[in-house]
């Protein structure tokens, strides 16, 4: 019987893929009892076998023969019909699929379909019983059902539960009983928050006998604000959010702002229709918020190509396909992007209609080539929350730190005597040239939005805008004397690109022309300065200091190509000495034309010389005024002198050291408060004309046929009254209540995240293909109760996890498993494996490491060494893993590279991010068990976890063991696993008693090692951690 | 099977159970314990060595057991290596004519260029073996195996850009998301092996061009299939296979001592729970555990002899050069590991071509040939498939500057040049033609849908059956339009 005949095969694994196990069953055991029922048993046999060829897509059809509706199905073909109601034995369409011969068998063989006895049997019972055709059940707007009557009455909670209760009836089976209170709430914590509960929280479960007790658990979970962040993250896979642009070099993007809404939407329980109007058509609300316009982003999430040889047009093209996909998946559950190309072979969207939905989409101000820039336009820049209060405390410290630092103390008088007499010993006998002066710098200019700071060591630091192609011009007074050169150097700063020398990719900067000018007026007319030679200190191979005075704004000097960016000098000597008197004002221009976008230096400082030949060497290390303030060699020091020499002294005092460091630091802390203070993110916006859209013919972008306008499908009904034809309104009747999908495919999405299938077990496929409703009543009284309660996206939660249906243990027997091996009729609860971010998360949480800290950029945890270099179009890109909070965030922050995504969350089945995708998978790999097992974030989680197991646990072994154990699993250990740890805790301890360097190897994993001690008790009880972090229990919902 | 008795039924249900258990499952391990639970009978059943694959498969007969793919990534120039055009020698930096142009697509790279200036290859062509396979001075080695090659010259793909159409080659669709050829091999034949993955990847990079075209995880994706079937790369530095080793401070022993905790605690909890699924993962677990040793095991290759190490040439030793992974792929094929599949990046060869494409060869021609020696004299040959590939070709015209010595070649979808050997191809043969210009195929075009479909033959798998139902259509490698199989070139 097993496996004997191909045919048999084939049929058991279409029923099984096609219709779940539980249907097929139904089916057949029904089929003796039960009225056919054309959307449930018929309309799936003849869509798979049927429609490819004789169904809604006329550029297919073949024989001119329709059976997706009755018309088509019973008209007269001159004296035959395919179907005769009431009559298979005259009915063309049985005799075709019975026949033996192989030229008028239908299906075709050479088709490879195929229709099992069973199927036949079925086709002919339903002519039989007159051939009744429906409409296909999601396009016809539910109707709240009437809640059926049932036995077990007592067990009921709500109405939801009688219509899972009669169809188990009606099977003969009875639902389980209910989850002990430990697992309950380790259950709907982790489905309602993505974190485990406390153990206090348990306890407080465990103690409260009242009658609401489990109702109080939901409602404070429903009020925790980590309950957005877990609803966040099931949307950012269908969103396909992710921080890199995807395509070819997969530049880095900033949408981090957008994921910030979405868990402040999910956590103010924003009413679903608002969450869905703003997030498609927010920009074009009237008046729109910033928030509105930020919600937009979701439809900018796609992927943005930016290789050098692309066509713009067509990734355009793909990315307004991309939208209408996304948008046809998450509301309407429709596979729209199969009318791309020819009309709809299973549903009733012609290609027509597909382009006239893809006009919607069609109209943002977009360039398909945008990928290499990071964000691409349209952009909204945003300030981000939160940072102008901690930029005015950074501002203040130092002040204060300053401010300090003026009070003159007698170590600080004692070193400054020693100072002043020693620069001038030095200066006497030579030992100190003053060959460079600090120049005075009246002020810095810069074409676009730069702005110049004035640091203390008289250098400028380049901050606020980026522009591509800036130029600098800078005033510089020499005051009276004689100039023989200027020397530029180029400074690196915490604050630039990599602790570099500029804002751009990657901190190099390119100096395309270097000018100096000089004026008797600030303003008034100067006069260009012959530049005789220039030379640097380091000059990047093929882009030499004389390039930046070749008159040739496409060459320049450029600095890269050290293994770090260091500070680096240029000399450029004039042609003829310059003298100078108090008025002289010399300009310099610093320009940085070319394509090296963005590549201006970032920090510079000048000084000034009178020698006869001016060289890169030479310091006096101290600025004209001091020098001049030093006076003749020998000369007395005035007051005024004395006062200039004590400020500059402050800057270099051994004794000011300490006080210094804290200045810079703060500084830098407050240049990367400036840097991060405002982002962008990119949006939707529309054009102030509609682009024309057309019927692309194969989908081809260069191959437009006939124009077409917006405009909703006609079998999904129409725009409501009042509303524009453009995106807003579109959006407005996905949510509209006579959308006959919307409701239905949001539920059953949410259904899916509590169950771990859905009612409708093919989420993105509501069409003709997809997988009829286990409980079609049940999925019509949640989507109409959803849209009586306001699109209320909590309180439909509230309602499903305080159900009798939801709160079932999933304890499994033998005859339930034969008889529903997929728990498609629920009799007992969903025991199903959790996703790869909740076990990350999970570990993190017992071992008390979690980063609480909510929304803000991507951050990037401990990931294995080469992953991004190896596949990179360079080695250059590399991860560069964040240290500190960074390293224990929730699993949702971590930094999504398209190219390469992260690895253990992957590996568990994670979305790619790439496109929208709203299915769950858990499989079971071997490779898992290596990620829990000995992924550095595991192994640390299990060490801090057994910290916290002996310093909270009591003192005793088992105590401790019972406590670990309860913080992952909410309930303690029985008998056995008592006895299983404790055996094992004394083998482990035994190993590293004798093995002091084993215990020394395991304290010194990861970045919390540092302070931690390790003993041979610590490395034990890790070893126990280590496991129970990998207990299928753990990482399973039960 | 008209008149179903409930025992028929009863049955019918407990093969669909296993079914479906086995979906879930890597590997047939658990499906014991599942069957203990079922029903006693089923679990004297021996299933574990019966791996997961799609019933019914192979369904016509195989030639091949395995595929070893060496992709050239970024499109090697098939004008320089395999079809030479000797009679552009006298055409050089002439216009290319307008009537072999036809005014189809480039890339924005060279559209702007106001002239096409043909460059004749620099290298000297010999035919080799008695098969007479051209072959250019550019690969030294090659010719020893010429023999054993099979030359396609008529390959040709709509994709004209690197991502689209790498995507395309290796998933039958440009855009990223479908599973890859090496996923769909392992979904449908699953694994021959217990103890390691059946789809493996190894990337090298260029000395050609060091900074080159980037390669996507999702090129070795699982797609819609279960993520399983994704290819597991062996990685270059630290870990061959991702967090493959011990933590510091847990050596075997302990490890060992570990698991057989969590082996009874996973049991007791089965006993209490009744999940099967549980039972796999206790599998899973010991699957890991050996893994631990087999893949050490495997890419330890201090035991190979001298002669052996020498037909790779002299990189064989460095990990994460081509040729390591070209003897690693050997000893994955000895392994019955299904699929194995090589990146070499850097062929991409718009400017200064000639200096790079030297660099390509020397990474490459001496292990490659040696690969293909090493299956030759172990027997291996007969049952492995090799195919060496890259995305596209490359234009005769020149991009950028034009000298005898220097000239760079642009994208070239419209024909270009791959070789296949070993298991169930025709040894020593050259299939299809180009013009003289190696712009335009002549006869026999081979489609990519036409080559992957050829490889799931010599492995016995009808492309047309291969398939699952995704978002309603049955969606397979190779396409829903009519792509066949290259008869011709199958013995």
């Amino acid at each position: 019987m097993l496996n004997s005949t191909p045919r048999f095969v084939v049929w058991l694994l279409l029923v099984f893929v096609c219709s779940g196990g539980v249907e097929w069953i139904t089916n057949a055991e029904s089929a003796l009892s039960q009225p056919i029922r054309f959307g449930r048993d018929i309309r799936p046999l003849l869509s798979e076998n049927c429609y490819h060829c004789h169904g809604p897509d006329e550029g297919n059809r073949k024989a001119d023969l329709r059976l997706d509706h009755a018309e088509g199905a019973k008209e007269d073909r001159g004296g035959y019909r395919a179907v005769v109601p009431g009559d298979p034995e005259e009915s063309e369409l049985i005799k075709r699929i019975s026949t033996d011969d192989p030229d008028d068998l239908m299906p075709p063989p050479e088709s490879g379909k195929h229709l099992s006895p069973e199927d036949k049997r079925l086709l002919r019972r339903w002519i039989d019983q007159g051939a009744e055709f429906e409409s296909h059940w999601s396009f016809v707007p539910p109707v709240r059902p009437v809640v059926p009557a049932v036995h077990q009455t007592n067990w009921t909670r709500q109405s939801m539960d009688a219509f899972i209760l009669r169809k188990l009836e009606n099977a003969g089976l009875g639902p389980a009983p209910e989850a002990s209170k430990e697992t309950l709430i380790r259950r709907v914590t982790l489905d309602l928050t993505g974190l485990p509960p406390t153990p206090e929280e348990v306890e407080m479960f465990l103690q409260d006998s009242s009658d609401g007790a489990y109702a109080r658990v939901v409602d404070r979970l429903l009020e925790s604000e980590r309950y957005g962040e877990r609803m966040a993250l099931g949307w950012l896979n269908a969103a396909r959010y992710a921080d890199t642009n995807g395509y070819q070099n997969d530049k880095e993007r900033q949408m981090w702002v957008w994921r910030n809404w979405v868990i402040d939407a999910y956590n103010q329980n924003k009413p679903f229709d608002e969450f869905t109007i703003e997030q498609l058509a927010g920009d074009m609300l009237p008046n729109a918020s910033i928030e509105q316009k930020i919600a937009s982003a979701f439809n900018r999430n796609h992927r943005i190509n930016g290789e050098g040889g692309v066509i713009p047009e067509e990734y355009r093209v793909e990315y307004v396909i991309d939208r209408l996909e996304t948008t046809g998946t998450i509301w309407l559950g429709l596979t729209v992007g199969c009318a791309r190309c020819h009309s709809h072979k299973f549903d009733p969207i012609s290609q027509r209609e597909f382009y006239s939905l893809f006009s919607y989409f069609n109209n943002v101000p977009e360039n398909g080539r945008d990928g290499n820039k990071g964000n691409a336009e349209p952009i909204l820049t945003v300030p981000v929350p939160g940072t102008e209060a901690k930029r005015r405390m950074a501002e203040q410290r130092i002040q204060e730190l300053k401010a300090a630092q003026q009070s003159v103390s007698p170590e600080f008088l004692n070193e400054f005597e020693e100072w002043v007499e020693d620069v001038r010993r030095d200066l006497r006998e030579g030992k100190r040239s003053s060959m460079w002066q600090a120049a005075t710098v009246l002020n810095a200019h810069s074409t676009g939005d730069v702005t110049f700071q004035s640091l203390a060591d008289g250098s400028f630091l380049s901050s606020g805008g980026n522009p591509s192609n800036p130029t600098y011009t800078i005033k510089i007074r020499p005051g009276t004397g004689l100039v023989t050169g200027i020397r530029l150097e180029t400074l690196t700063h915490p604050s630039l690109t990599n602790g570099g020398l500029a804002r751009s990719v990657n901190g190099n900067f390119v100096l395309t022309e270097f000018e100096i000018e000089q004026g008797e007026t600030v303003s008034g007319k100067a006069t260009r300065l012959a530049i005789a030679s220039a030379m640097a200190g380091y000059s990047q191979r093929n882009y030499p200091i004389n390039l930046s005075i070749d008159g040739k704004s496409g060459s320049g000097w450029a600095v890269f190509g050290r293994p770090k960016m260091l500070d680096t000098s240029a000399v450029f000597t004039l042609a003829e000495p310059l003298n100078t008197s108090k008025e002289t004002v010399l300009t310099v221009r610093m320009r940085h034309d070319g394509s090296f976008n963005r590549h201006a230096v970032g920090r510079f400082r000048f000084s000034l010389s009178s020698s006869t030949d001016p060289a890169l060497e030479g310091e006096s290390g101290l600025p004209s005024n001091v020098i001049a303030a030093l006076g003749v060699p020998n000369g007395a020091i005035g007051d005024e002198e004395r006062l200039v020499l004590i400020d500059y002294f402050r800057q270099i005092a051994p004794v000011l050291a300490p006080s210094r460091s804290q200045v810079r630091e703060a500084e830098s802390v407050l240049a990367r408060l400036e840097k991060t203070a405002s982002t962008s993110v990119m949006v939707m916006s529309e054009m102030p004309e509609r682009r024309p859209a057309f019927i692309l013919n194969r989908g081809q972008y260069d191959q437009p046929g006939e124009e077409v306008f917006p405009a909703i499908p006609v079998s999904l009904g129409q725009l409501p009254a009042g509303a524009p034809n453009n995106r807003l309104g579109l959006a407005q009747w996905l949510v509209s209540s006579d959308n006959p999908l919307t409701a239905r495919v949001t539920v059953n999405r949410y259904w899916q995240m509590l169950f771990g299938t859905g009612l409708v077990e093919s989420v993105d496929d509501f069409g003709a293909q997809g997988a009829y409703p286990s409980h079609p009543e049940l999925l019509d009284w949640l989507a109409t109760e959803f849209v009586r309660s306001g699109w209320d996206i909590k309180s439909l939660l509230r309602l499903i996890v305080t159900s009798a249906t939801y709160r079932q243990s999933s304890v499994l027997t033998a005859e339930l498993y034969a008889r529903d091996p997929e728990n498609r009729l629920l009799a007992r609860g969903p025991r199903f494996r959790l996703a790869g971010e909740t076990i990350r998360d999970q570990a993190l949480a017992v071992s008390g490491l979690l980063e609480p800290v909510i929304g803000g950029p991507s951050v990037k945890p401990y990931q294995p060494a080469g992953l991004w270099e190896e596949v990179a179009y360079d080695k250059k890109m590399r991860y560069t893993r964040g240290s500190g909070e960074d390293l224990y965030r929730r699993s949702m922050y971590t930094f999504w590279k398209r190219a390469v995504a992260p690895p253990s969350m992957i590996l568990f089945d994670s979305s790619g991010r790439e496109r929208c995708d709203v299915s769950r998978r858990a499989t079971n790999t071997p490779l898992q068990a290596l990620v829990t097992l000995n992924d550095v974030q595991f192994v640390e989680a299990a060490r801090v976890f057994a910290e916290r197991m002996m310093r909270e646990g009591g003192d005793q072994m088992v105590d401790r063991l019972r406590y670990g154990w309860r913080l992952v699993l909410a309930r303690f250990p029985d008998a056995v696993e008592l006895e299983t740890l404790t055996r094992g805790y004394r083998m482990h301890l035994n190993h590293y008693q004798q093995h002091p360097q084993a215990v020394a190897d395991l304290a010194a994993i990861g970045e919390t090692s540092s302070s931690r001690q390790g003993s041979a008790e610590l490395a034990a009880y890790t070893a126990i951690a280590n496991m129970i972090l990998n207990l299928d229990e753990t990482v399973t919902r039960e | 099977m008209q008149n179903q008795t409930p025992q028929d039924l009863i049955e019918k249900r407990l093969e669909m159970t296993r079914r479906y258990f086995f979906q879930r499952t890597g590997l047939g391990i658990g499906g014991a314990a599942l069957g203990a639970l079922l029903r006693p009978a089923l679990a004297a059943k021996n299933v574990e060595s019966s791996p997961m694959r799609v019933t019914g498969l192979p369904d016509v007969t195989p030639k091949a057991k395995r595929v070893i793919y060496l992709f050239q990534s970024g499109a090697p120039s098939q004008l320089d290596l395999f079809d030479p055009k000797p009679g552009l020698d006298n055409r050089f930096d002439q216009d290319l004519p307008e009537s072999v142009r036809q005014g189809q697509r480039l890339t924005t790279m060279t559209s702007g260029q106001t002239r096409f200036p043909l460059a004749p290859s620099k290298y000297a062509f010999k035919r080799h073996g008695d098969s007479g396979a051209w072959i250019s001075e550019l690969m030294p080695h090659l010719p020893n195996v010429a023999d054993e090659l099979c030359f396609i010259k008529s390959m040709y793909t709509e994709q004209i850009n690197h991502d689209p159409a790498i995507t395309f080659f290796q998933t039958g669709f440009q855009l990223a998301g479908r599973p890859s050829m090496g996923s769909w091999v392992s979904y449908g034949l699953g694994s021959a092996n217990r103890d390691l993955p059946a789809f493996v990847v190894m990337v090298s990079r260029g000395t050609g061009r060091p900074s080159c075209q980037p390669l996507y995880d999702r090129l070795w994706g699982s797609g819609m299939l279960p993520s399983r079937h994704q290819g597991v790369k062996f990685l270059s530095v630290g870990d061959p296979v991702l967090y493959l080793s011990n933590p510091d401070g847990i050596d075997r022993p302990t490890r060992r001592r570990q698991l057989d905790d969590l082996g009874v605690l996973n049991q007791h909890r089965h006993d209490h729970v009744g999940d099967p699924e549980i039972s796999t993962r206790i599998a899973q677990y010991e699957l890991a555990y050996r893994m631990q040793v087999s893949v050490p095991e495997l890419t330890d290759t201090s035991n190979e002899p001298k002669s052996v190490l020498d037909m790779y040439g002299p990189n064989v030793r460095n990990r994460g050069t081509y040729a390591n992974n070209c003897l690693l792929a050997r000893r994955l094929a000895e392994r019955d590991v299904r699929f194995i599949q090589l990146y070499h990046m850097g062929w991409d060869q718009h400017f200064t071509l000639p200096k790079q494409i030297s660099g390509q060869c020397r990474d490459t021609d001496q292990p490659t040939t040696g690969l293909l020696r090493d299956l030759k004299q172990r027997g291996m040959l007969d049952d492995t498939l090799v195919v060496w590939a890259g995305e596209f070709g490359r234009t005769v015209y020149c991009q950028g500057k034009l000298t005898r010595e220097n000239y760079g070649r642009d994208h070239h979808p419209r024909c270009f040049t791959v070789w296949l050997a070993g298991g169930g191809i025709k040894p020593g043969m050259s299939y299809g033609a180009t013009d003289d210009f190696s712009y335009n195929i002549m006869e026999k075009p081979v489609h990519v849908n036409n080559l992957n479909a050829t490889i799931l033959a010599a492995l016995g798998i009808n492309h047309k059956t291969l398939s699952v139902p995704f978002q309603g259509l049955d969606l397979r490698l190779t396409g829903v339009e009519g792509h066949d199989v290259v008869h011709d070139i199958m013995l």
